[in-house]
């Protein structure tokens, strides 16, 4: 088996979180990295008085040189469970591992949520930092069917902490997004990276000539379609439209959304960290 | 007017199945994650349409078949020109021989044979009238009811040339002739043609319901009277006023008797073929009058229709599943 790939990754903004951690935060502490001078009486540190400050200082107060303390953060990763999520489940997988294996490197706490209106509680896992429950979890997820539903996005709302966190979505996004749209202004403290899991058989690599017959995987509802060029050239460019189309709504909710094709690679997800950062 | 029928009215019960086509499409479905990113193809959805319009249409057929379907006898009603006739044929000893009155050989035909041929070409030519056959011997035989199946007719004329009968017992069969008339909702004149070598008296009895019956049924009666050579004619009057009597020459007799009938009556005396020919020639020159009749359209059997309309669709069915792809 190949280990899993791993990426970085940061919060846009500096964690306010007490516990130390590897991410820059806001809480000073020992650290690093210089932040600022303070009064002694304020921190009572006499290994970091500073005397060139303390003489310089126009009170006569002894200066103490306070450092920028790293502080950990939660990553969360909420997913769709729908029945449609069925064909992406070796994604899901793979995301899961991925992203909670990059977690633990930082040391940053990982949990999972599923959002479905029928999905059992024992899909979540909360604040995680050790592996033997990631992997309960994973051999959890492999067995069932998912079953059809509408994802439940409003559910979990309560469950997020509420500190700045890294929130991943996960889905296909195969559903109508005036559900999700109440939700992600309800997000906003948080960092959220839409994943979007689309597989390229659903629209690249139909057939150029044929029957087919589709079933909705949510509504079992069935639809017969005569495959030619020209209606596969139109499938296609109806899934262009909708990936520009999920573009600018998550934009427009200050969020970019990534597209994960057939498999999850962890080198998209830091290419994604990267590109935020410079 | 389609009068449709069927032999086992059990079997449409499996017409309930042909809805079946409408809650599966018989392609087998492969998942997809939401169908309204598909778009709209109106040529998809008329395919589909028609698909499910064949699969159920293959179903009824077939069970239309087992059913067995059938379209009912009917009848159609034409206008033609002609007559209804009824043949009256002498089946006495006489008629086999030839108009010398001797048994036939290879260059002069028996008069049965000769009114036979005769008669055949005479039914050829009227294509759209009824004809009723009825022949007479010592007792009157029953032939053919009218009918307009020349098949039949012809095998009924044909039937005359296995061996005659006895004798000339010619009032029941006038009687027998005029009963095919009866009960026959029929327009167009009514004509008996009375094919005989001989005759005989007619009893009182007979003669009073004759009369009666000729009246009734508004007949028109042709008497085609083969003479045989050196026999009393028709027309013949006896030189001995004593032998002028029914039972001394009964042809003379009953041609009076007809006569008397106050009906269309018209003898003809032949005395070779050629001179039948003419009398028949005559007759069919003379009945050509419009008439209604109905012309009947025999039972039709479609099971095979509906088999093989099953057939055709189910080929395209196949055809189709060929054409399907597995995703």
């Amino acid at each position: 088996m190949n280990p899993t790939q791993i990426f970085q990754y940061r919060l846009a903004t500096p964690s306010s979180r007490v516990y130390p951690g590897a991410h820059v935060g806001r809480m000073v502490s020992s650290g690093h990295l210089f932040k600022q001078h303070e009064p002694l009486i304020a921190h009572p540190d006499p290994r970091r008085i500073d005397l060139r400050a303390s003489v310089l200082d126009v009170f006569g107060q002894y200066r103490v040189r306070v450092y920028q303390q790293h502080s950990l953060i939660d990553v969360l990763l909420l997913a769709d469970l729908s029945a449609s999520m069925s064909q992406n489940k070796a994604l899901l997988l793979a995301c899961l591992d991925s992203i909670a294996e990059s977690a633990f490197s930082y040391g940053d706490r990982f949990s999972f949520m599923a959002c479905g209106s029928q999905t059992p509680n024992h899909y979540q896992l909360k604040h995680c930092q050790q592996r033997g429950a990631l992997r309960s979890l994973s051999q959890q997820l492999q067995a069932p069917r998912f079953v059809p539903q509408n994802p439940q996005w409003q559910a979990v709302l309560p469950q997020l902490p509420n500190r700045p966190s890294l929130v991943f979505l996960l889905s296909d996004f195969h559903f109508d997004l005036a559900s999700l749209a109440p939700i992600l202004p309800q997000l906003h403290q948080h960092d959220v990276v839409p994943l979007v899991a689309w597989q390229t058989g659903d629209y690249e690599n139909l057939p150029d000539w044929g029957l087919v017959s589709f079933q909705d995987s949510e509504s079992s509802a069935t639809h017969t379609l005569f495959m030619r060029p020209a209606l596969r050239r139109k499938i296609v460019q109806n899934f262009q439209q909708r990936r520009r189309h999920l573009q600018s709504f998550f934009r427009s909710y200050g969020c970019e959304p990534v597209f994960l094709q057939d498999d999850f690679q962890a080198a998209q997800l830091q290419a994604y960290f990267l590109q935020r950062a410079a | 007017m389609m009068n449709l029928a069927v032999d086992t009215p059990w079997w449409l019960a499996g017409l309930v199945l042909a809805v079946l086509p409408l809650f599966n499409s018989g392609i087998p479905p492969s998942a997809y994650p939401w169908l309204p990113l598909l778009p709209i193809d109106p040529l998809s959805q008329a395919i589909s349409v028609v698909l499910r319009a064949c699969a159920m249409a293959t179903i009824a057929a077939l069970v239309l078949g087992l059913a067995g379907l059938h379209q009912t006898e009917q009848s159609r009603e034409r206008i033609g020109y002609g007559a209804n006739i009824v043949l009256l044929l002498d089946r006495s000893n006489s008629m086999d021989n030839t108009f010398a009155g001797k048994t036939p050989d290879g260059a002069n035909e028996s008069k049965a044979t000769a009114a036979r041929r005769l008669l055949s070409d005479f039914v050829e030519q009227r294509p759209h009238n009824l004809l009723g056959i009825a022949e007479y011997s010592t007792a009157p035989l029953f032939v053919l009811p009218l009918t307009d199946n020349k098949a039949a007719i012809h095998a009924a004329i044909n039937a005359t040339a296995t061996p005659a009968l006895a004798y000339t017992h010619v009032s029941k069969g006038l009687s027998m002739a005029l009963d095919l008339f009866k009960d026959q909702p029929l327009s167009g004149s009514r004509i008996v043609l009375l094919v005989s070598d001989g005759a005989a008296a007619i009893d009182p009895d007979s003669e009073l319901q004759l009369r009666v019956a000729f009246k009734r049924q508004n007949i028109r009666l042709y008497w085609l009277f083969l003479r045989t050579a050196n026999s009393p004619g028709i027309f013949d009057k006896p030189q001995d006023p004593r032998d002028d009597n029914a039972g001394a020459m009964p042809e003379r007799y009953l041609h009076l008797f007809f006569s008397s009938l106050n009906i269309p009556y018209q003898a003809y005396q032949a005395e070779s073929p050629d001179a039948m020919q003419q009398a028949i020639a005559d007759i069919n020159r003379l009945e050509q009058a419009p008439m209604h009749y109905r012309e009947r359209i025999p039972k039709r059997d479609l099971s095979g229709d509906c088999y093989l309309w099953a057939t055709a669709l189910l080929a395209v069915l196949l055809a189709v599943k060929f054409f399907e792809v597995k995703r």
